[in-house]
């Protein structure tokens, strides 16, 4: 594995974990920033602790997160009880409070930081990250499908009647507040070993605004967006062309107001989870029909569909195998002229996508020869337009019937 | 059931990345048998994009008339030289990644990193790695935490502290108490103003607890305010361009003497002048953007005013790109091959030349580098006069 990779796979786990961290809250509608701050103590712990008194990288983990639970118990109780939007105030102006006590204090580096800590194995360093990755993602996933997650909804909807339900919220959110420290401070121990060592400029404004970034695209009604977008914004910045990188703080932006104007609930939201739950069910009645059944959509060309399904299973299937073969052949194959594993991906691609595609077509009332102005360069865009953005003709049309009446799990 | 089911979803794609991850991780990468390279890459380690990258812009532009002239003069050891620039963007992990592609890609040595945030991030792992750093622009204290891997030819703050406020007291004896107004935007601001200051109370002068002036104000008059309530009749000024701009003219609305302002290296600029029409005539300052005592900077200063609207570079514009001379010099010397199977030994070839070297010729002026310092850096004194700096006074120091 090369150091590029190594660092690519860590920070794609360091923020699907402050991911994880700030979603907790946002479920139950309290914007709590508090696992930023604990990022920057549990880093600040590690690098001090490591450094001054040698201790293993096991007890600086779990004196990390107990430092941050008991530091985050503080204003826990006050802050449990306050709205969404003083609470976002609260939980920054901790932030501050924190940066400028870290910035001043001696001990702590103050302005110069701490470098020096001792050196980790990087497959040492993935292999904890990701087991504690996997930990923390199982205690999220069973919090979130028992009682508590109901809880969790409830709150998130209303707070007042979830109370009236027997909810009892401000403890809820006092806990909450806890594990979100916990897992921050985690975060910031694997940080800090990441790189070396700590300084204050690393947890500032900006990256506070990643960590929402992160959560309001990946989706914050579930923990499975945060999977997705924190790799994903973090590769805009490491895969783009050199030329480029300078636009992705401006991608990130757009991507952000888009989110939140064209699909609040982020790319996986609660009907992405509940169509995954009736394919799951589908899987458990009868696997093989199912697997045959997708086969089968994949080779039809008769009929409509939708943008949804067109976007879900045409186009993101697409983007991911393109990026999937790209890190193949960047990453793994190395330096070869033809790029390989796209190539392969493609072929095999080739038909599912016609398939989609025609039947896109079709839902506009379209012949699938359309598809072809795809071949041609500045025309692309029109297609491209058309199939991706506009709404299929109203009720039956010579190719069949509305695909807005047709159920995406029989499909 | 159904939470098993998800459950089993959820540890399979965990199971399946955490094994190609482990798997990856344990596989070492075979050493590559290529030979030496067809042309010198040199990365270079920059934030091309963020919120300061217009410095960078003009870092970048002269870093490639010097590529242009090497290449033009035969290249280096007779291979042309290309520069590779990675955009950080002011991000720390990004800037830790930047630095571990350039690693992976086997580089000899790498120009940069430019910022202090950026070398903190970065410099880890060149320290841990063994490759050496080209920064003009590491501070001192960069250098303490990295040394023997980096450069710092940006000068010492020892050496600041001895010129500064003795040249500025000699040519303007009024100055009796000072207080110094900070934007507090770069450790080394801090750290310069703390020195000057130190040196201005070995002097006899009064001074004050610093006034910050926070970043993003519209108005700076209750900076100045604050400021001059203190009793202080001279004000040391360290701010980014605008804000120097806008603390000069609150201060110069309220009767202070323009002699009696110093203004810090990087708040003189272009943008300063112009902001400030009518207010700078007589106000002192370390650096000029138009002055070169070497010729050769005075054509590409031309060439960059010509180009762009009649701006000149910035100060500190030719801190990076004039080690590439200094990375000429050492490949030449060292009789480096660029061989990977040399990588190791020669990335210390490199770094023991680089850091020491005697009377080296910089785009500007002449210097030595002792133990990956540049020492003995001429300091100017400016004033203000006609909207253009005009050279009052200038000491070499020698500060051990």
């Amino acid at each position: 594995m090369t150091l590029f990779q190594f660092y690519f796979f860590e920070f794609s786990a360091i923020y699907i974990m402050i991911g994880w961290a700030v979603y907790l809250m946002f479920r139950i509608n309290q914007p709590y920033f508090g696992s930023l701050y604990s990022m920057c103590i549990g880093a600040y712990f590690a690098a001090y602790t490591s450094i001054n008194w040698g201790w293993p990288v096991w007890l600086i983990l779990m004196g990390a997160a107990a430092l941050c639970v008991l530091l985050a118990l503080i204003p826990a109780f006050r802050l449990a009880k306050l709205g969404p939007f003083p609470m976002v105030i609260a939980s920054m102006a901790i932030l501050f409070i924190i940066q400028t006590v870290v910035k001043n204090t001696n001990a702590l580096g103050a302005r110069y930081g701490l470098f020096g800590m001792p050196f980790m194995p990087n497959h040492v360093t993935l292999l904890i990250t990701y087991g504690l990755l996997l930990l923390i993602g199982y205690m999220i996933f069973h919090l979130d499908y028992s009682h508590i997650g109901r809880a969790m909804d409830a709150i998130h909807f209303d707070r007042d009647v979830a109370t009236a339900l027997g909810i009892n919220a401000s403890r809820l959110s006092v806990q909450f507040q806890m594990l979100s420290s916990a897992i921050g401070g985690i975060a910031g121990v694997l940080y800090a070993y990441t790189m070396g060592g700590v300084f204050p400029a690393a947890f500032n404004m900006n990256f506070m605004m990643y960590a929402i970034t992160i959560v309001v695209l990946g989706g914050m009604y579930t923990m499975w967006g945060v999977i997705i977008s924190a790799p994903f914004l973090w590769s805009i910045s490491q895969f783009l062309p050199k030329n480029m990188s300078g636009l992705s703080v401006i991608i990130y932006g757009v991507l952000l107001i888009v989110m939140l104007l064209v699909r609040p609930g982020g790319i996986i939201d609660r009907r992405i989870l509940e169509l995954s739950k009736q394919l799951i069910e589908r899987w458990k009645r009868d696997r093989y029909i199912f697997l045959l059944d997708i086969l089968k959509y994949y080779v039809t060309f008769t009929g409509r569909i939708g943008r949804e399904l067109y976007w879900l299973t045409g186009v993101i299937p697409a983007i991911f195998l393109i990026i999937i073969g790209a890190i193949i052949d960047i990453q793994f194959l190395g330096d070869t002229e033809i790029p390989v594993a796209t190539i392969i991906i493609q072929i095999i691609w080739l038909i599912p996508s016609l398939s989609v595609l025609s039947r896109r077509c079709h839902d506009r009332n379209k012949s699938a020869l359309f598809i072809l102005l795809l071949f041609i360069p500045v025309i692309e865009l029109w297609p491209i337009i058309e199939l991706g953005f506009l709404k299929g003709t109203s009720g039956e049309n010579k190719y069949g019937l509305d695909a807005g009446n047709i159920n995406y799990v029989n499909q | 059931m159904k939470n098993r089911m998800n459950s089993l979803v959820f540890y399979g794609i965990f199971f399946i990345l955490t094994f190609t991850l482990m798997t990856a991780a344990c596989t070492e990468k075979g050493t590559e048998t290529k030979g030496p390279p067809d042309e010198w890459v040199i990365p270079y380690l920059i934030f091309l994009s963020g919120p300061i990258a217009g410095d960078a812009a003009m870092h970048k532009w002269l870093t490639n008339q010097v590529v242009d002239e090497i290449n033009s003069a035969g290249g280096i050891a007779g291979k042309p030289v290309r520069v590779d620039y990675y955009d950080t963007g002011m991000d720390p992990p990004k800037a830790a990644a930047c630095m571990a592609q350039i690693i992976d890609s086997k580089a000899l040595c790498l120009l940069g990193p430019m910022n202090g945030d950026e070398c903190k991030a970065a410099m880890p792992l060149a320290f841990r790695e063994g490759i050496y750093a080209f920064s003009g622009t590491a501070t001192d204290d960069i250098l303490r935490q990295f040394k023997p891997w980096i450069l710092n030819t940006s000068g010492t703050v020892a050496e600041e502290k001895e010129y500064a406020m003795p040249l500025w007291v000699k040519h303007v004896p009024g100055v009796k108490s000072l207080a110094g107004i900070i934007e507090p935007t770069y450790t080394f601001i801090t750290t310069t103003w703390e020195a000057h200051k130190s040196k201005a109370e070995e002097m006899g002068i009064k001074t004050y607890d610093t006034i910050e002036a926070p970043s993003g104000m519209l108005d700076y008059s209750s900076i100045a305010v604050r400021a001059i309530n203190t009793g202080a009749n001279a004000f040391y000024v360290a701010c980014s361009e605008e804000n120097a701009a806008k603390v000069v003219k609150e201060l110069i609305d309220r009767n202070v003497k323009p002699e009696h302002i110093w203004l810090w290296a990087n708040s003189m600029g272009p943008v300063f002048l112009k902001q400030s029409e009518g207010y700078n005539e007589g106000i002192y300052t370390g650096t000029s953007p138009t002055y070169s005592e070497n010729p050769k900077y005075a054509v590409y200063l031309k060439r960059y005013m010509d180009t762009h609207n009649g701006e000149p570079l910035k100060f500190m514009s030719h801190y990076n790109a004039e080690l590439l001379y200094l990375i000429k010099e050492a490949f030449e010397a060292e009789g480096i091959t660029g061989d990977p199977a040399k990588l190791r030994e020669e990335r210390i070839k490199i770094r023991d030349y680089a850091n020491n070297k005697k009377g080296f010729k910089g785009l500007k002026y002449t210097y030595d580098i002792v133990d990956g310092q540049g020492v003995g850096i001429p300091k100017y004194l400016f004033q203000i006069r006609d909207g253009k700096t005009v050279l009052i006074d200038k000491i070499v120091p020698r500060v051990k």
